[in-house]
């Protein structure tokens, strides 16, 4: 499934119909990153209707936790899983087989990555796990809060700002597409500047009309300016001083805008960028 | 493994910093072990927080100790540097500790509501 969502080939094959159709089904199959608190809090108005979180339609999820027990009861396995927001009930019917009897069943203790669908039972929020995998690189635990709060940000700006801009076919792809997989690389959250606060908090847009490429573009040239170095920044290095509120491939698009308009100059390499 | 203790309510992700703020409420720690040690009957072990205060860890009866150099402690906060460990998980020898502080402070700042 990962292959098929990473393949270029697969999002846009053709522009008829049937290419439509499939960028659809692709887009509702959007993996959402959430916190156990944020699936627990997912409201459906109606028994037919998807839950919404933020006002926005959830379909398929992500969760990472730890799995405080596991049990196997009847046809399926049963994980309670707490991610340090709260804990939920995650069941799986279609476990991986150890043999043609025999379920995996993932000992309590473990962190895993689950993915599923947000399901009811009993009026309380529940998981039903299409897939559980091991985290064995713990830097995965950092970088899955990091992209919950990523995600959060983009359905919280506003629609009207997010659908018209010729940017937005990257704003809306998928959380998992590689760029900004890659924007919370481990290195890109070092700050720069070590002088830098890691109290600053992300502010809200400044003027209410200003588009997200605005105001990126804005951001990005008052890190600049407010932060002269004479070998200059790179993408990554203000994507992590910006506390990831952009991911690096807006910060690089916002580089390039700059420099064609002469408000920054090239650094020590050409990936580098300085205040004029 | 007391189970009760850890699903009651939240275990906010927590550091050194943080720690005053959450005496006698069940937190999830990261460290770096630094030394374990026995006091009394007692088997302790320092953690070196991500925001790197030093903080020493009441081992759970029948636990195991750390078997890696980065661990989290689910547990009570018994004072500003001491906590009663409910639960440990080995977190490997490859952590990155600058920025799981980083994110520390965004979900316990701007971003509380989504994880606390």
């Amino acid at each position: 499934m990962d292959a098929d969502l990473q393949s270029p080939r697969r999002r846009y094959q053709s522009n008829n119909q049937d290419g439509q159709n499939q960028r659809q089904q692709l887009e509702d199959s959007t993996l959402i990153p959430l916190s156990v608190k944020m699936v627990l809090a997912a409201q459906k108005e109606f028994a037919t209707q998807p839950f919404t979180i933020d006002g926005q339609d959830i379909t398929n999820i992500q969760i990472l936790a730890l799995i405080l027990e596991s049990v196997s009861r009847g046809p399926a396995l049963e994980y309670t899983l707490d991610d340090g927001t709260a804990s939920v009930v995650g069941k799986n019917y279609h476990p991986q087989m150890i043999d043609a009897n025999t379920p995996e069943l993932i000992e309590s203790g473990v962190y895993v990555r689950v993915y599923g669908t947000i399901i009811q039972t009993q009026e309380k929020n529940e998981i039903n796990i299409q897939r559980i995998t091991r985290v064995t690189n713990f830097n995965d635990v950092t970088s899955h809060l990091l992209t919950v709060i990523h995600a959060h940000l983009l359905r919280t700006s506003s629609a009207a700002v997010l659908t018209s801009q010729p940017a937005i076919d990257h704003l809306s792809s998928p959380i998992t597409s590689p760029p900004m997989s890659a924007a919370f690389h481990m290195e890109s959250l070092t700050p720069h500047t070590p002088n830098r606060s890691m109290d600053q908090t992300i502010t809200p847009p400044r003027q209410q009309n200003l588009t997200r490429r605005e105001m990126c573009l804005q951001d990005v040239l008052q890190f600049i300016q407010e932060n002269t170095e004479p070998d200059g920044h790179t993408a990554m290095d203000i994507a992590g001083a910006l506390l990831g509120k952009y991911p690096e491939y807006e910060i690089k698009e916002a580089l390039t805008t700059l420099y064609d308009n002469a408000q920054v100059t090239i650094g020590l390499t050409m990936d580098h960028y300085a205040c004029i | 493994m007391e189970n009760e203790q850890v699903t009651e309510e939240s275990t906010p992700r927590i550091n050194g910093n943080l720690m005053p703020h959450y005496i006698t409420k069940v937190v999830r720690v990261v460290g770096q072990v630094e030394k374990i040690f026995n006091q009394g009957n007692e088997p302790r072990y320092t953690l070196t927080t991500s925001d790197g205060v030093s903080v020493t860890v009441i081992q759970d009866e029948g636990s195991a100790t750390p078997q890696t150099p980065y661990v989290e402690v689910v547990g009570t906060v018994i004072n500003n540097v001491t906590i009663q460990e409910i639960l440990l998980v080995d977190f490997g020898k490859d952590f990155d500790m600058k920025a799981y502080d980083q994110c520390v402070k965004l979900i316990n700042g701007p971003f509380q509501s989504l994880f606390v």
